[in-house]
């Protein structure tokens, strides 16, 4: 079964090639699921199902509304030759974006021109001069990479602020290994161990060898509160809400617990506004109290226009040629690129610079004339709130329809998860949360309603 | 004395100042801002030192954005329900009166200097204001009897009215309304000449010898001049330099408000309240020159603002 774009282009399906044939990768997996048939598939699905449902997998699009995680457990299989291009490219980016803050925050970075970097909503004046602990602003990372066939991945945009999913990736791997235990015959998956990881990096952060942590929420009605829970189980670091923290008079941050009130090393903090959950606490950061994860500023880079200047960020900090290729973007408030993309509309998505989830995504080709009509208005209009890239034919893979029991092809991407230590080393947690568009549609983004899949690294 | 700023022969020496406050209903967690307040270098303008201030004094970074304005963007992370913030300078301006040839607006086309400032701006949609604009231009197609009839014709139909349009009100509904502030005439002007083709741009500054609010005019582009000014809400085409102090300069108003940005906190806006004064061969002012001067400020605007990002500031150039 092989898709067809609206120009008849095929897109690269991961599941065969374009002779129709199941590729090697995934031969043992189809004769798995044909063992099982439509039938046993559709079981298999419901009680997979069942166990997301009780175990509350939760991605909550509106804050509050109930939502499970919809996934669709026949996994993705990366090809270990594949993963280690994309291992290269992704700790590449994270050291190099890592000093390109360093640089902002205390030098003069000359990289990114001063009016599209100091208009980011997420560069933070009162940052500048302070250097975190060991100099690492970006401790957990995660980026969005689309593959357009034949081992040629491509990143479409970085996340260094709270990034989020490496719990769905985990979760999505596990209960496909309990629920379709025969989907993993013959197939050695790269395993790894993110809570080594993550602790081995708090301790890295700070000068107690036994450092106490906690994971600061923004509450069960937070959009990923299931990942908060399961990082702190797992971890086995207390879960805090704004009001559990306090600092001090003697500046640090402290944990109220039943018995007594403990200073804290470090806050693994998955929201964005310190000082609304907790007054005084960018203060202490910032006065070396206390170790944020990650740290304050680094939404800078993560800045959609910013990302053009990645490439040359790898090169001038890192001195390296950048492995991964990235999609090519256009900044509009240069005047030649703003010619060119609203003479070449029909070809580019338009992504609005501040947005997040794919929200605010505009897929030229895939629109309407009116509706495209509207955007380049706006380009006009705010030259500075948007970027444009081009249209990238990425690949597709099959989701299971339990309805029609049949395998369907939609668009894909590949979201990494990278954490870099003090002392510089990184890890890249092979696999990834990869993420299904709806039919018809390029955008993956699970705020944006797609599925999630279980995603393996296959020797 | 006139030895702080330097420039050409025949100019005068002013000192400005320019001062804001604004008042919260609950304490601002942070506040960040994007500030448009140093003077301009050029067009008869010549910059001295500006000092700028803010309590609480925040952190900030300066740098030049595509329109040529010095900006300082400006978080303030104290917790604070009051912000000020002042800016004080000297500048020197140009007592001779521009010169400015006619040429055909044809001359101007596919020119890289004006380019920037023909296209549709959030307030500023040329295709709505085309039709007055056609009937309003002698049909010679010169630049500057373009010019003089647009501008006359603003500042000839349009009544000087406050308190009936808003920050956001767009060129075409000024012509609906028939009325509006300095604002509302420069950008129907804006509108009609860039519907006939002519960049042009919006300028925001301070009338010499002046004390009150904020003003703003039209620049438009010469082939041989550069950018020359037209004053809609005084009727004057190439008015003297040294009559205005210039801030900045943008497509509308949305480009060079002198403050713009967006706050954190449960509660709203309480109270606006700005002010500017430029005099001649006046001395370079303190900051208690200019929270003296706030201190006579009336409030501007008193609504409730929602928070996001970004929030133009309620205040408005007259």
């Amino acid at each position: 079964m092989v898709a067809a774009s609206a120009k008849g282009v095929r897109f690269y399906s991961e599941w065969q090639d374009s002779g129709g044939r199941v590729r090697p990768h995934y031969a043992g997996l189809a004769e798995a699921a044909g063992g099982l048939g439509s039938g046993g598939l559709a079981g298999r699905w419901d009680s997979a199902r069942r166990r997301v449902d009780l175990e509350a997998v939760t991605f909550y699009l509106d804050p509050g509304s109930y939502r499970v995680m919809p996934t669709d457990f026949l996994p993705r299989v990366i090809p270990l030759e594949h993963w280690e291009t994309i291992a290269a490219g992704v700790s590449q980016r994270i050291r190099a974006i890592n000093r390109f803050l360093a640089d902002l925050y205390n030098g003069g970075q000359d990289v990114v021109p001063d009016e599209v970097i100091y208009t980011s909503q997420y560069f933070y004046p009162e940052v500048q001069g302070f250097r975190p602990p060991k100099d690492v602003f970006v401790h957990i990372y995660g980026v969005d990479l689309v593959h357009l066939g034949d081992g040629r991945y491509v990143a479409l945009e970085d996340n260094l602020r709270i990034p989020s999913g490496i719990s769905y990736q985990l979760k999505a791997v596990g209960l496909a290994a309990e629920i379709l235990p025969e989907f993993t015959d013959g197939y050695e998956i790269l395993s790894y161990d993110i809570r080594d990881s993550y602790l081995n990096m708090f301790r890295s952060l700070s000068g107690n060898p036994e450092p106490v942590c906690v994971l600061l929420t923004d509450g069960k009605y937070g959009a990923a509160f299931f990942e908060h829970r399961y990082l702190s189980d797992l971890l086995g670091i207390p879960l805090v809400e704004g009001p559990d923290l306090y600092v001090g008079q003697d500046g640090r941050v402290y944990v109220r617990t039943l018995d007594r009130d403990i200073p804290v090393d470090v806050i693994y903090r998955r929201v964005e506004d310190l000082d609304l959950f907790v007054p005084g606490l960018r203060g202490a950061y910032l006065e070396g109290k206390v170790a944020l994860v990650n740290g304050i500023g680094t939404g800078a880079a993560d800045d959609k226009l910013v990302f053009l200047w990645v490439p040359q960020m790898i090169e001038r900090y890192l001195g390296e040629a950048p492995v991964l290729e990235q999609a090519v973007s256009y900044n509009l408030a240069d005047l030649d690129s703003r010619r060119y993309v609203l003479e070449n509309l029909d070809g580019l998505v338009i992504k609005t610079r501040q947005g997040y989830g794919g929200l605010g995504v505009f897929v030229m080709p895939d629109l309407g004339a009116a509706y495209k009509a509207r955007v380049a208005n706006n380009i006009l209009q705010n030259p500075l709130m948007f970027i444009a890239q081009e249209t990238l034919d990425f690949s597709q893979h099959m989701v299971f329809n339990e309805q029609s029991g049949s395998l369907e092809p939609r668009h894909i991407d590949l979201r990494v998860f990278a954490a870099q230590s003090g002392d510089g080393s990184v890890s890249v947690f092979p696999g990834g949360l990869t993420r299904v568009a709806l039919p018809g549609s390029r955008i993956t983004n699970n705020s944006s309603g797609g599925l999630c899949k279980p995603t393996w690294v296959v020797r | 004395m006139q030895t702080d700023v330097g420039g050409a022969l025949d100019t005068v020496a002013a000192s400005f100042i320019y001062a804001a406050r604004y008042g919260y209903s609950d304490t601002v967690i942070h506040n960040d801002n994007q500030l448009r307040v140093f003077p301009r270098e050029g067009e008869g303008q010549f910059a001295g030192a500006t000092e700028l201030w803010s309590v609480p004094p925040g952190r900030g970074v300066d740098y030049q954005d595509r329109f040529g304005n010095r900006v300082r963007r400006l978080r303030v992370v104290e917790p604070h329900t009051t912000f000020v913030v002042a800016a004080a300078g000297r500048v020197r301006l140009s007592t001779e009166l521009p010169v400015g040839y006619d040429v055909s607006i044809a001359s101007l086309q596919g020119l890289s200097e004006g380019f920037e400032y023909t296209f549709i701006s959030p307030l500023v949609d040329p295709d709505k204001v085309a039709g007055l604009a056609a009937s309003v231009a002698d049909g010679d197609g010169s630049l500057l009897g373009a010019v003089n009839g647009v501008v006359r014709w603003v500042y000839e139909n349009i009544i000087y009215k406050r308190g009936t349009t808003s920050v956001s009100t767009t060129a075409e509904q000024v012509l609906a309304a028939g009325e509006g502030v300095c604002q509302d005439k420069t950008h129907l002007a804006l509108g009609m000449l860039r519907a006939l083709k002519i960049p042009c741009r919006y300028a925001s500054g301070l009338l010499t010898g002046q004390t009150g609010e904020t003003h703003s005019w039209v620049e438009f582009y010469h082939p041989n001049h550069g950018w020359l000014g037209a004053d809609p809400t005084k009727g004057l085409i190439l008015p003297p330099a040294r009559d205005y102090v210039k801030l900045g300069v943008g497509r509308d108003y949305t480009d060079v408000s002198p403050v713009t940005g967006s706050f954190l906190s449960k509660g709203g806006t309480s109270g606006i309240a700005a002010i500017a004064a430029v005099v001649v061969d006046g001395e370079q002012p303190t900051l208690e020159d200019a929270l003296e001067l706030l201190e006579g400020a009336y409030v501007v605007q008193n609504e409730n603002v929602s928070v996001g990002f970004p929030i133009e500031r309620p205040e408005r150039d007259r």
